[in-house]
């Protein structure tokens, strides 16, 4: 295929007139005086959903988001200050009784009387328990 | 294409319009349909080379280019990258229709009668017209139908169209030859009358 550049922007510019009239009998418009009007009503017409979903969106702007989010964080605050307040309400679990040491299981009931392990026989003698089984 | 009623604004920009259709306000889109209606149609026309075809691509291309508006990285350059998608969407049309009358083939076409849909009343200019279009390659087709019907310019078709300026003006020069050499003495005559 044989190329011609050309290289200089001074060249003719201008429409060809006779194969503009000719290309015009391809323009639908041509015979029909509304054909552009109702193809651009078609066009506006088809995209309206989009359009109106664009708008919904451009409507979220930073005082939108600041907005909606105080929205939802507002009850979700006061749910977590009613939470807290009956936690605070209850017992504090830190209140507990300490753990029992070992030692204090060692000595514990030392200073108690002793246990009945002897008993009393009938003349009088004392018996070990262990003699009584 | 001096018919219809003008839905132009020139003291809007494309990168404004573009701008303003992306937070959804259809005046600005609809300028910006008024302005490249005619180029996306003929672009179309280029590919597909039917009327209904150009239409349908024409019209299908605006609503994508306006469901993906934030793909249009240089809101400047609006009317080059809507082009590409209306080739892109006249290419794809053809090949759903070549699919479709190879899969689904009609009872009239096997015994060899035309397509309901292709028996239209062309007159002899508009077939004529046709055949000498048929000679181009789509690429002159759309410079020349820019240049020649739309009046662009060498420099608009270029950044539009994404070619050398040098590449417009060789296209240009060969397309207004071949169609010369197809219409001239044929159609003089009819497009006087």
């Amino acid at each position: 295929m044989n190329l011609i550049f050309w290289s200089s922007e001074s060249d003719d510019d201008r429409r060809d007139t006779q194969v503009g009239s000719w290309l015009g009998e391809l323009d639908p418009g041509r015979d029909d005086a509304t054909y552009w009007m109702r193809f651009h009503r078609d066009v506006v017409d088809g995209s309206r959903f989009e359009l109106a979903r664009r708008r919904q969106a451009a409507e979220l702007t930073v005082v939108g988001v600041v907005s909606s989010w105080s929205r939802t964080l507002v009850p979700v605050a006061l749910a977590a200050a009613a939470a807290a307040g009956i936690m605070l309400a209850q017992p504090r679990l830190d209140q507990v009784e300490p753990p029992i040491l070992v030692e204090d299981v060692l000595t514990m009931g030392l200073g108690d009387p002793m246990p009945a392990l002897f008993v009393d026989d009938e003349e009088g003698g004392l018996l070990l328990a262990s003699e009584i089984y | 294409m001096t018919s219809h009623q003008k839905i132009e604004d020139p003291r809007f920009g494309d990168g404004e319009l573009v701008r303003r259709a992306r937070e959804g306000e259809e005046e600005a889109y609809a300028l910006l349909v008024g302005r490249y209606m005619r180029p996306a149609y003929l672009v179309a026309l280029s590919v597909t080379r039917r009327h209904e075809d150009a239409e349908d691509a024409a019209q299908e291309a605006f609503l994508v280019a306006l469901q993906r508006l934030e793909e249009c990285r240089d809101p400047e350059r609006f009317g080059g990258w809507l082009m590409t998608i209306v080739r892109n969407r006249s290419r794809n049309l053809l090949r759903r229709e070549s699919l479709r009358e190879t899969s689904v083939l009609p009872e009239t076409a096997k015994s060899g009668e035309p397509l309901p849909d292709r028996v239209t009343e062309r007159s002899e200019l508009d077939e004529t017209l046709q055949a000498a279009l048929a000679e181009l390659t789509p690429v002159q087709r759309e410079v020349v139908l820019l240049h020649d019907l739309e009046g662009w310019k060498h420099r608009e078709i270029a950044e539009r169209l994404d070619l050398p300026s040098g590449t417009v003006r060789s296209h240009l020069h060969f397309a207004r030859k071949a169609l010369r050499g197809k219409l001239e003495g044929v159609l003089t005559d009819h497009v006087k009358g």
